[in-house]
Protein backbone atom coordinates (compact mmCIF):
# COMPACT_ATOMS: atom_id res chain seq x y z
CA UNK A 1 0.00 0.00 0.00
CA UNK A 2 1.52 3.46 -0.91
CA UNK A 3 2.33 5.78 2.10
CA UNK A 4 -0.11 8.26 3.26
CA UNK A 5 2.60 10.66 4.12
CA UNK A 6 1.60 13.20 1.48
CA UNK A 7 -1.16 14.13 4.28
CA UNK A 8 -1.01 17.85 5.34
CA UNK A 9 -2.41 19.27 8.81
CA UNK A 10 -4.87 21.67 7.66
CA UNK A 11 -7.76 23.40 9.67
CA UNK A 12 -11.14 22.69 8.12
CA UNK A 13 -11.27 26.68 7.22
CA UNK A 14 -7.98 26.21 5.25
CA UNK A 15 -8.92 22.94 3.75
CA UNK A 16 -12.37 24.46 2.53
CA UNK A 17 -10.41 27.61 0.64
CA UNK A 18 -7.78 25.49 -0.91
CA UNK A 19 -10.72 22.50 -1.94
CA UNK A 20 -12.54 25.86 -3.72
CA UNK A 21 -9.52 27.02 -5.42
CA UNK A 22 -8.80 23.24 -6.37
CA UNK A 23 -12.80 23.23 -7.95
CA UNK A 24 -11.81 25.82 -10.19
CA UNK A 25 -12.64 28.65 -7.72
CA UNK A 26 -11.14 31.48 -9.55
CA UNK A 27 -13.11 34.40 -7.48
CA UNK A 28 -13.68 35.00 -3.93
CA UNK A 29 -14.89 37.86 -1.82
CA UNK A 30 -15.09 38.01 1.69
CA UNK A 31 -14.60 40.44 5.14
CA UNK A 32 -13.20 38.44 8.02
CA UNK A 33 -15.31 37.36 11.18
CA UNK A 34 -14.04 34.53 14.29
CA UNK A 35 -14.46 31.87 13.62
CA UNK A 36 -13.68 31.48 9.79
CA UNK A 37 -10.58 34.23 9.82
CA UNK A 38 -7.98 31.20 8.19
CA UNK A 39 -10.42 31.15 5.67
CA UNK A 40 -10.28 34.36 3.87
CA UNK A 41 -6.84 34.20 5.00
CA UNK A 42 -5.70 31.63 3.03
CA UNK A 43 -7.86 32.59 0.01
CA UNK A 44 -5.55 36.05 0.63
CA UNK A 45 -2.76 34.08 0.28
CA UNK A 46 -3.01 31.82 -2.72
CA UNK A 47 -6.42 32.60 -4.65
CA UNK A 48 -3.84 35.20 -6.53
CA UNK A 49 -0.87 32.89 -7.19
CA UNK A 50 -3.41 30.54 -8.54
CA UNK A 51 -4.73 33.48 -11.18
CA UNK A 52 -7.63 34.07 -9.59
CA UNK A 53 -9.32 37.33 -7.57
CA UNK A 54 -9.06 38.12 -4.19
CA UNK A 55 -10.90 40.80 -2.54
CA UNK A 56 -11.11 41.96 0.83
CA UNK A 57 -14.95 43.59 0.31
CA UNK A 58 -15.71 46.67 2.48
CA UNK A 59 -18.53 44.19 3.93
CA UNK A 60 -20.34 41.40 3.97
CA UNK A 61 -22.63 42.96 1.38
CA UNK A 62 -20.78 44.13 -1.14
CA UNK A 63 -18.82 40.83 -0.81
CA UNK A 64 -21.64 38.55 -1.87
CA UNK A 65 -22.76 41.35 -4.31
CA UNK A 66 -19.06 40.85 -6.10
CA UNK A 67 -19.68 37.09 -5.89
CA UNK A 68 -23.09 37.85 -7.90
CA UNK A 69 -20.87 39.53 -10.27
CA UNK A 70 -18.70 37.04 -11.14
CA UNK A 71 -21.03 34.04 -10.97
CA UNK A 72 -22.78 36.19 -13.90
CA UNK A 73 -19.79 36.03 -15.71
CA UNK A 74 -19.33 32.53 -15.38
CA UNK A 75 -16.79 32.22 -12.60
CA UNK A 76 -16.70 29.95 -10.31
CA UNK A 77 -17.34 32.38 -7.04
CA UNK A 78 -17.10 32.05 -3.53
CA UNK A 79 -17.30 33.61 -0.09
CA UNK A 80 -17.75 32.83 3.73
CA UNK A 81 -18.19 34.17 6.75
CA UNK A 82 -20.40 33.58 10.28
CA UNK A 83 -23.70 34.11 11.54
CA UNK A 84 -23.96 37.96 11.62
CA UNK A 85 -21.85 38.09 8.13
CA UNK A 86 -24.10 35.60 6.63
CA UNK A 87 -27.54 37.51 7.78
CA UNK A 88 -26.29 40.38 5.88
CA UNK A 89 -24.97 38.39 3.48
CA UNK A 90 -29.18 36.92 2.32
CA UNK A 91 -30.40 39.41 0.20
CA UNK A 92 -27.73 38.28 -2.26
CA UNK A 93 -28.16 34.67 -2.14
CA UNK A 94 -31.93 35.17 -2.76
CA UNK A 95 -30.84 37.31 -5.60
CA UNK A 96 -28.38 34.62 -6.95
CA UNK A 97 -31.46 31.89 -6.38
CA UNK A 98 -33.47 34.53 -8.76
CA UNK A 99 -30.80 35.05 -11.14
CA UNK A 100 -30.11 31.75 -11.32
CA UNK A 101 -26.44 32.03 -10.67
CA UNK A 102 -23.88 29.44 -9.11
CA UNK A 103 -22.17 30.18 -6.30
CA UNK A 104 -20.90 28.02 -2.60
CA UNK A 105 -21.26 30.24 0.24
CA UNK A 106 -19.75 28.87 3.32
CA UNK A 107 -21.01 29.30 6.72
CA UNK A 108 -18.88 28.34 9.76
CA UNK A 109 -21.31 28.54 12.62
CA UNK A 110 -20.95 30.64 15.59
CA UNK A 111 -23.32 31.10 18.94
CA UNK A 112 -26.11 33.68 18.40
CA UNK A 113 -28.27 35.69 18.29
CA UNK A 114 -26.98 38.91 17.75
CA UNK A 115 -23.38 39.29 17.87
CA UNK A 116 -23.18 36.67 19.70
CA UNK A 117 -20.21 34.93 20.73
CA UNK A 118 -17.54 32.97 18.39
CA UNK A 119 -17.87 29.51 20.30
CA UNK A 120 -19.28 27.00 18.01
CA UNK A 121 -22.92 26.28 17.91
CA UNK A 122 -25.24 25.06 14.66
CA UNK A 123 -27.74 27.94 15.23
CA UNK A 124 -28.26 28.65 11.48
CA UNK A 125 -30.15 25.66 10.66
CA UNK A 126 -33.12 27.16 10.11
CA UNK A 127 -31.83 30.27 7.68
CA UNK A 128 -29.65 27.70 6.06
CA UNK A 129 -32.14 25.24 5.09
CA UNK A 130 -35.26 27.46 4.87
CA UNK A 131 -33.84 30.03 1.84
CA UNK A 132 -32.70 32.62 4.86
CA UNK A 133 -33.49 35.43 2.36
CA UNK A 134 -36.80 36.92 0.97
CA UNK A 135 -38.81 34.76 -1.72
CA UNK A 136 -39.65 31.76 -2.87
CA UNK A 137 -36.62 29.80 -3.05
CA UNK A 138 -34.14 27.42 -1.39
CA UNK A 139 -30.36 26.48 -1.27
CA UNK A 140 -28.77 23.09 -1.25
CA UNK A 141 -26.50 22.88 1.95
CA UNK A 142 -24.02 20.36 2.79
CA UNK A 143 -22.65 19.63 6.16
CA UNK A 144 -19.03 18.31 6.78
CA UNK A 145 -17.47 15.90 9.77
CA UNK A 146 -14.67 16.30 9.07
CA UNK A 147 -11.68 18.13 7.38
CA UNK A 148 -11.51 15.78 4.87
CA UNK A 149 -15.30 15.37 4.32
CA UNK A 150 -15.14 19.10 4.39
CA UNK A 151 -12.81 19.45 0.94
CA UNK A 152 -15.51 16.42 -0.59
CA UNK A 153 -18.23 18.62 -0.31
CA UNK A 154 -16.64 22.20 -1.15
CA UNK A 155 -15.98 20.45 -4.18
CA UNK A 156 -19.67 18.57 -4.81
CA UNK A 157 -20.99 21.93 -3.74
CA UNK A 158 -19.57 23.62 -6.60
CA UNK A 159 -20.79 21.03 -9.05
CA UNK A 160 -24.04 20.71 -7.34
CA UNK A 161 -24.38 24.99 -7.99
CA UNK A 162 -23.56 24.77 -11.60
CA UNK A 163 -25.62 21.87 -12.70
CA UNK A 164 -28.68 23.59 -11.31
CA UNK A 165 -28.04 27.18 -11.35
CA UNK A 166 -28.11 27.94 -8.09
CA UNK A 167 -26.22 29.01 -4.89
CA UNK A 168 -25.18 25.89 -2.58
CA UNK A 169 -24.49 26.39 1.48
CA UNK A 170 -21.59 24.49 3.27
CA UNK A 171 -22.56 24.84 7.03
CA UNK A 172 -19.90 24.22 8.73
CA UNK A 173 -19.77 24.91 12.67
CA UNK A 174 -17.02 26.25 14.13
CA UNK A 175 -15.51 23.47 15.27
CA UNK A 176 -14.75 22.17 12.09
CA UNK A 177 -13.60 25.35 11.03
CA UNK A 178 -11.06 25.20 13.59
CA UNK A 179 -9.81 21.62 13.83
CA UNK A 180 -7.27 20.50 12.75
CA UNK A 181 -6.48 17.43 10.49
CA UNK A 182 -4.59 15.65 8.35
CA UNK A 183 -5.49 15.90 4.64
CA UNK A 184 -4.48 15.11 1.41
CA UNK A 185 -6.59 14.91 -1.58
CA UNK A 186 -7.63 17.64 -3.20
CA UNK A 187 -7.55 15.98 -6.85
CA UNK A 188 -10.63 17.40 -8.36
CA UNK A 189 -10.91 15.02 -11.05
CA UNK A 190 -12.41 12.12 -8.75
CA UNK A 191 -15.15 14.81 -7.78
CA UNK A 192 -16.11 16.69 -10.86
CA UNK A 193 -18.85 15.68 -13.16
CA UNK A 194 -18.54 16.30 -16.56
CA UNK A 195 -18.28 20.44 -16.73
CA UNK A 196 -21.56 22.55 -17.45
CA UNK A 197 -21.48 24.29 -20.19
CA UNK A 198 -21.91 28.22 -18.99
CA UNK A 199 -23.86 29.68 -22.44
CA UNK A 200 -25.99 31.72 -20.40
CA UNK A 201 -22.76 33.96 -18.72
CA UNK A 202 -22.15 37.56 -19.70
CA UNK A 203 -19.28 37.08 -21.50
CA UNK A 204 -19.44 39.95 -23.99
CA UNK A 205 -22.17 39.51 -26.72
CA UNK A 206 -20.07 39.49 -29.90
CA UNK A 207 -21.72 36.91 -32.95
CA UNK A 208 -24.33 35.63 -30.35
CA UNK A 209 -27.54 36.91 -29.21
CA UNK A 210 -27.42 38.57 -25.61
CA UNK A 211 -27.53 36.88 -22.66
CA UNK A 212 -29.62 39.15 -19.72
CA UNK A 213 -29.10 37.87 -16.11
CA UNK A 214 -32.20 39.46 -13.58
CA UNK A 215 -34.47 38.89 -10.79
CA UNK A 216 -37.24 40.97 -11.54
CA UNK A 217 -39.92 40.27 -13.51
CA UNK A 218 -42.63 42.96 -13.56
CA UNK A 219 -44.74 41.97 -16.57
CA UNK A 220 -48.38 40.09 -15.72
CA UNK A 221 -47.68 36.20 -14.87
CA UNK A 222 -44.16 36.29 -16.00
CA UNK A 223 -43.02 35.86 -12.38
CA UNK A 224 -45.15 32.74 -11.60
CA UNK A 225 -43.94 31.02 -14.41
CA UNK A 226 -40.58 31.90 -13.49
CA UNK A 227 -41.62 30.72 -9.53
CA UNK A 228 -43.02 27.19 -11.27
CA UNK A 229 -39.44 26.58 -13.32
CA UNK A 230 -37.88 27.51 -10.56
CA UNK A 231 -40.21 24.86 -8.32
CA UNK A 232 -39.70 22.18 -10.68
CA UNK A 233 -35.76 22.80 -10.04
CA UNK A 234 -36.27 22.56 -5.89
CA UNK A 235 -38.52 19.14 -6.72
CA UNK A 236 -35.70 17.71 -8.58
CA UNK A 237 -32.78 18.63 -6.40
CA UNK A 238 -34.61 17.36 -3.26
CA UNK A 239 -35.06 14.25 -5.35
CA UNK A 240 -31.93 13.86 -6.40
CA UNK A 241 -29.85 15.37 -3.52
CA UNK A 242 -30.50 13.67 -0.29
CA UNK A 243 -27.07 12.72 1.15
CA UNK A 244 -26.69 11.09 4.60
CA UNK A 245 -24.03 8.50 6.31
CA UNK A 246 -24.90 5.62 8.92
CA UNK A 247 -22.93 4.08 11.35
CA UNK A 248 -23.85 1.15 13.75
CA UNK A 249 -27.25 0.59 12.11
CA UNK A 250 -26.86 -3.27 11.58
CA UNK A 251 -28.66 -4.01 15.10
CA UNK A 252 -30.06 -0.94 16.71
CA UNK A 253 -33.13 -0.25 19.38
CA UNK A 254 -32.35 3.78 19.80
CA UNK A 255 -30.90 6.46 16.62
CA UNK A 256 -29.03 9.32 17.23
CA UNK A 257 -29.60 11.90 14.82
CA UNK A 258 -26.96 14.86 14.62
CA UNK A 259 -24.70 16.59 12.23
CA UNK A 260 -21.79 18.13 11.18
CA UNK A 261 -19.12 17.94 14.82
CA UNK A 262 -22.11 17.28 16.69
CA UNK A 263 -22.05 13.45 14.50
CA UNK A 264 -19.07 12.83 15.89
CA UNK A 265 -19.06 14.03 19.27
CA UNK A 266 -22.32 11.47 19.33
CA UNK A 267 -20.28 8.64 17.61
CA UNK A 268 -17.75 8.82 20.18
CA UNK A 269 -21.05 8.52 22.72
CA UNK A 270 -22.13 5.00 20.46
CA UNK A 271 -18.91 3.73 20.77
CA UNK A 272 -18.86 3.93 24.69
CA UNK A 273 -22.84 2.63 24.78
CA UNK A 274 -21.86 -0.12 22.59
CA UNK A 275 -18.87 -1.43 25.10
CA UNK A 276 -22.30 -1.85 27.41
CA UNK A 277 -24.01 -3.63 25.03
CA UNK A 278 -26.15 -1.00 24.65
CA UNK A 279 -27.77 -0.45 20.48
CA UNK A 280 -27.37 2.50 19.08
CA UNK A 281 -27.15 3.85 16.08
CA UNK A 282 -25.88 6.98 14.26
CA UNK A 283 -27.99 8.81 11.19
CA UNK A 284 -25.88 12.00 9.88
CA UNK A 285 -27.43 14.15 7.56
CA UNK A 286 -24.94 15.46 4.99
CA UNK A 287 -27.37 17.48 3.02
CA UNK A 288 -29.21 19.08 5.58
CA UNK A 289 -31.39 20.96 2.39
CA UNK A 290 -32.82 18.55 0.94
CA UNK A 291 -33.18 16.51 3.88
CA UNK A 292 -32.99 13.05 3.90
CA UNK A 293 -35.87 12.16 4.75
CA UNK A 294 -36.08 8.91 3.01
CA UNK A 295 -32.70 7.36 4.15
CA UNK A 296 -34.35 8.12 7.72
CA UNK A 297 -37.40 7.12 7.70
CA UNK A 298 -36.29 3.62 6.70
CA UNK A 299 -33.72 3.05 9.00
CA UNK A 300 -36.02 4.28 12.11
CA UNK A 301 -38.53 1.71 10.80
CA UNK A 302 -36.37 -0.94 12.91
CA UNK A 303 -35.67 1.87 15.84
CA UNK A 304 -37.49 1.95 19.44
CA UNK A 305 -36.32 5.45 19.76
CA UNK A 306 -34.86 8.49 18.23
CA UNK A 307 -32.35 11.17 19.89
CA UNK A 308 -31.53 14.48 18.32
CA UNK A 309 -28.56 16.21 19.57
CA UNK A 310 -27.70 20.05 18.25
CA UNK A 311 -25.64 22.99 19.31
CA UNK A 312 -28.59 24.67 19.25
CA UNK A 313 -32.15 24.78 21.61
CA UNK A 314 -33.33 22.87 18.78
CA UNK A 315 -33.97 23.60 14.61
CA UNK A 316 -32.81 20.04 12.70
CA UNK A 317 -34.76 17.81 15.23
CA UNK A 318 -38.14 19.75 13.59
CA UNK A 319 -37.33 18.08 10.56
CA UNK A 320 -36.97 14.70 11.84
CA UNK A 321 -40.04 15.33 13.57
CA UNK A 322 -41.58 16.00 10.30
CA UNK A 323 -40.14 12.55 8.89
CA UNK A 324 -41.26 10.55 11.71
CA UNK A 325 -44.86 11.61 12.98
CA UNK A 326 -45.09 8.07 14.92
CA UNK A 327 -41.66 7.76 16.42
CA UNK A 328 -40.80 9.21 19.94
CA UNK A 329 -38.36 11.33 19.02
CA UNK A 330 -36.57 12.92 22.11
CA UNK A 331 -33.69 16.32 21.65
CA UNK A 332 -30.60 17.05 23.29
CA UNK A 333 -29.50 20.49 22.91
CA UNK A 334 -27.10 23.28 24.08
CA UNK A 335 -26.51 26.78 23.02
CA UNK A 336 -24.61 29.88 23.55
CA UNK A 337 -21.22 27.68 22.74
CA UNK A 338 -22.34 24.84 24.82
CA UNK A 339 -21.54 21.42 23.30
CA UNK A 340 -23.40 18.39 24.60
CA UNK A 341 -20.49 16.30 25.38
CA UNK A 342 -20.23 12.57 24.61
CA UNK A 343 -20.35 11.70 28.52
CA UNK A 344 -23.84 13.97 28.74
CA UNK A 345 -25.28 12.21 25.76
CA UNK A 346 -24.45 8.72 27.29
CA UNK A 347 -26.14 10.13 30.58
CA UNK A 348 -29.39 11.35 28.76
CA UNK A 349 -29.81 8.03 27.01
CA UNK A 350 -29.56 6.33 30.05
CA UNK A 351 -31.82 8.54 31.92
CA UNK A 352 -34.42 9.14 29.23
CA UNK A 353 -34.65 6.71 26.39
CA UNK A 354 -33.74 3.35 28.54
CA UNK B 1 -8.51 3.37 21.34
CA UNK B 2 -7.29 6.67 21.02
CA UNK B 3 -4.44 8.72 22.68
CA UNK B 4 -5.44 12.07 24.12
CA UNK B 5 -3.34 14.80 25.26
CA UNK B 6 -4.33 18.11 26.96
CA UNK B 7 -1.79 20.73 26.63
CA UNK B 8 -2.72 23.90 28.49
CA UNK B 9 -0.81 27.16 29.69
CA UNK B 10 -0.54 31.28 28.68
CA UNK B 11 -0.59 32.63 25.70
CA UNK B 12 2.66 32.53 24.30
CA UNK B 13 3.88 29.60 25.65
CA UNK B 14 4.03 27.91 22.29
CA UNK B 15 0.80 25.65 23.28
CA UNK B 16 -1.18 25.51 20.46
CA UNK B 17 2.62 24.98 18.19
CA UNK B 18 3.26 21.97 20.68
CA UNK B 19 -0.27 20.59 19.56
CA UNK B 20 -0.16 21.25 15.79
CA UNK B 21 4.06 19.54 16.04
CA UNK B 22 2.34 16.50 17.67
CA UNK B 23 -0.28 16.13 15.24
CA UNK B 24 2.15 16.67 12.43
CA UNK B 25 4.09 14.19 13.94
CA UNK B 26 1.31 11.82 14.26
CA UNK B 27 1.28 11.76 10.02
CA UNK B 28 4.92 10.78 10.18
CA UNK B 29 3.59 7.72 11.87
CA UNK B 30 0.89 7.28 9.43
CA UNK B 31 -1.40 7.53 12.41
CA UNK B 32 -4.49 9.71 12.83
CA UNK B 33 -4.46 12.96 14.52
CA UNK B 34 -7.00 15.69 15.56
CA UNK B 35 -6.03 19.28 17.20
CA UNK B 36 -8.76 21.80 18.46
CA UNK B 37 -7.72 24.72 19.88
CA UNK B 38 -9.18 27.40 22.05
CA UNK B 39 -9.28 30.21 19.12
CA UNK B 40 -9.74 33.65 21.05
CA UNK B 41 -12.05 34.21 23.29
CA UNK B 42 -9.24 33.44 25.82
CA UNK B 43 -8.39 36.68 28.24
CA UNK B 44 -4.84 37.48 29.03
CA UNK B 45 -2.70 36.07 31.74
CA UNK B 46 -5.30 33.58 31.48
CA UNK B 47 -5.63 29.93 29.95
CA UNK B 48 -4.39 29.21 26.11
CA UNK B 49 -5.11 25.19 25.43
CA UNK B 50 -5.52 22.70 22.34
CA UNK B 51 -6.73 19.20 22.24
CA UNK B 52 -4.56 16.34 20.69
CA UNK B 53 -6.07 13.12 19.94
CA UNK B 54 -3.91 10.34 18.01
CA UNK B 55 -4.95 6.69 17.22
CA UNK B 56 -4.15 4.29 14.68
CA UNK B 57 -8.07 3.77 14.45
CA UNK B 58 -10.28 6.67 12.92
CA UNK B 59 -10.81 9.49 15.34
CA UNK B 60 -14.34 10.54 16.50
CA UNK B 61 -14.97 13.80 18.35
CA UNK B 62 -12.15 15.70 18.51
CA UNK B 63 -12.11 16.99 21.98
CA UNK B 64 -11.24 15.60 25.27
CA UNK B 65 -12.77 15.16 28.87
CA UNK B 66 -10.02 12.76 30.46
CA UNK B 67 -6.93 12.94 28.81
CA UNK B 68 -3.97 10.49 29.25
CA UNK B 69 -0.81 12.60 28.85
CA UNK B 70 -1.60 16.54 30.12
CA UNK B 71 1.71 19.21 29.85
CA UNK B 72 0.68 21.91 31.90
CA UNK B 73 2.37 24.82 31.64
CA UNK B 74 1.64 27.44 34.64
CA UNK B 75 -0.88 27.63 37.49
CA UNK B 76 -4.31 28.67 35.82
CA UNK B 77 -3.88 25.57 33.69
CA UNK B 78 -3.97 22.80 36.49
CA UNK B 79 -6.41 25.05 38.68
CA UNK B 80 -8.38 24.50 35.77
CA UNK B 81 -8.32 21.04 34.52
CA UNK B 82 -7.09 19.38 37.94
CA UNK B 83 -10.14 17.51 38.26
CA UNK B 84 -10.24 15.88 34.50
CA UNK B 85 -6.88 14.23 35.56
CA UNK B 86 -7.71 10.85 36.32
CA UNK B 87 -6.01 7.87 37.43
CA UNK B 88 -3.18 6.79 34.99
CA UNK B 89 -2.63 10.09 33.49
CA UNK B 90 0.81 11.71 32.78
CA UNK B 91 1.18 14.61 33.82
CA UNK B 92 4.14 16.90 33.41
CA UNK B 93 3.85 20.11 34.97
CA UNK B 94 6.48 23.51 35.00
CA UNK B 95 7.50 23.99 38.36
CA UNK B 96 8.81 27.21 37.56
CA UNK B 97 5.15 28.73 36.97
CA UNK B 98 3.26 26.01 39.29
CA UNK B 99 3.20 26.77 42.91
CA UNK B 100 0.76 24.06 44.15
CA UNK B 101 0.98 20.63 42.42
CA UNK B 102 -1.44 18.93 44.15
CA UNK B 103 -3.38 16.65 41.75
CA UNK B 104 -5.53 13.14 42.38
CA UNK B 105 -3.41 9.80 43.53
CA UNK B 106 -2.26 7.40 41.02
CA UNK B 107 -1.28 9.94 38.22
CA UNK B 108 2.35 9.62 36.97
CA UNK B 109 3.58 13.75 37.41
CA UNK B 110 6.85 14.65 36.36
CA UNK B 111 7.12 18.62 37.80
CA UNK B 112 10.36 20.05 36.61
CA UNK B 113 11.63 23.68 35.92
CA UNK B 114 11.13 24.27 32.26
CA UNK B 115 11.57 28.07 31.83
CA UNK B 116 14.82 27.33 33.36
CA UNK B 117 15.74 24.40 31.34
CA UNK B 118 14.76 25.96 27.96
CA UNK B 119 16.63 29.14 29.58
CA UNK B 120 20.02 26.73 29.55
CA UNK B 121 19.12 26.04 26.00
CA UNK B 122 19.11 28.99 24.63
CA UNK B 123 15.85 30.27 24.48
CA UNK B 124 12.43 30.75 26.87
CA UNK B 125 10.58 29.51 23.56
CA UNK B 126 11.90 26.17 23.51
CA UNK B 127 9.86 25.88 27.38
CA UNK B 128 7.37 24.01 25.00
CA UNK B 129 9.98 21.64 23.21
CA UNK B 130 11.15 19.99 26.55
CA UNK B 131 7.82 19.07 27.93
CA UNK B 132 7.14 17.96 24.36
CA UNK B 133 10.77 15.86 24.91
CA UNK B 134 9.78 14.68 28.07
CA UNK B 135 6.24 13.44 26.75
CA UNK B 136 8.47 10.89 23.66
CA UNK B 137 10.96 9.92 26.31
CA UNK B 138 8.55 8.21 28.56
CA UNK B 139 5.48 7.28 25.89
CA UNK B 140 7.13 6.21 22.76
CA UNK B 141 4.43 3.97 21.78
CA UNK B 142 1.99 7.81 21.30
CA UNK B 143 5.11 9.69 19.31
CA UNK B 144 8.35 8.93 18.86
CA UNK B 145 11.05 11.13 19.16
CA UNK B 146 12.29 10.45 15.59
CA UNK B 147 9.11 11.60 14.23
CA UNK B 148 8.86 14.64 16.31
CA UNK B 149 12.49 15.47 14.98
CA UNK B 150 11.24 14.90 11.47
CA UNK B 151 8.32 17.85 12.49
CA UNK B 152 11.00 19.73 13.66
CA UNK B 153 13.33 19.95 10.56
CA UNK B 154 10.60 20.54 8.46
CA UNK B 155 9.48 23.34 10.41
CA UNK B 156 12.20 25.09 11.61
CA UNK B 157 14.57 26.02 8.17
CA UNK B 158 17.13 28.67 10.58
CA UNK B 159 19.91 26.32 11.71
CA UNK B 160 20.19 28.37 15.54
CA UNK B 161 16.50 27.68 16.16
CA UNK B 162 16.55 24.68 14.91
CA UNK B 163 19.45 23.48 16.87
CA UNK B 164 17.78 25.23 20.22
CA UNK B 165 14.92 23.15 19.35
CA UNK B 166 16.46 19.95 18.42
CA UNK B 167 18.34 20.37 22.33
CA UNK B 168 15.32 21.14 23.97
CA UNK B 169 13.97 17.81 22.62
CA UNK B 170 16.48 16.01 24.35
CA UNK B 171 17.24 18.20 27.57
CA UNK B 172 15.09 15.74 29.46
CA UNK B 173 17.49 13.10 28.53
CA UNK B 174 20.47 14.30 31.02
CA UNK B 175 17.86 14.12 33.98
CA UNK B 176 17.61 11.43 36.26
CA UNK B 177 13.67 11.48 36.22
CA UNK B 178 12.22 9.68 38.74
CA UNK B 179 8.59 9.02 38.32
Amino acid sequence: MQKTNKKKLMSGNEAIAEAGISAGCRFYAGYPITPQNELIAYMAQNMVKRGGVFIQAESEIAAINMVLGAAAAGVRAMTSSSGPGVSLKQEGISYLAGCELPALIVNVMRAGPGLGDISSSQSDYFQATRGGGHGDYFTPVLAPWSVEEAVKLVMLGFDIADYYRNPVLILADAIIGQMMEPVGNFDKSQFRKKKESKNWALTGAKGRPANSIKSLYLKEGVLEQHNKKLKKKWDKIRKNEQRFFVSDIADVDYLIVAYGSQARISLEAIKMLRKNNIKVGLFRPISLWPFPGKGLRKIAEKVKKILVVEQSLGQMVEDVKLNLPNKEVYFLGRAGGGVPSAGEIIKYINNKLI
Amino acid sequence: MSKQILVSGFGGQGILSLGKILAKAAIVEDKNATWFPSYGAEVRGGTAHCFVKISKEPIASPFVEYPDIGIILNQPSLDKYRKQFKKRCFLILNSDLIGSDSVNKGIKKISLPLNKMALECGSLKVTNIIALGILVLFNPEIIKKDSVIKVLKETYRDKEILKQNLDALEKAKSLDIKI
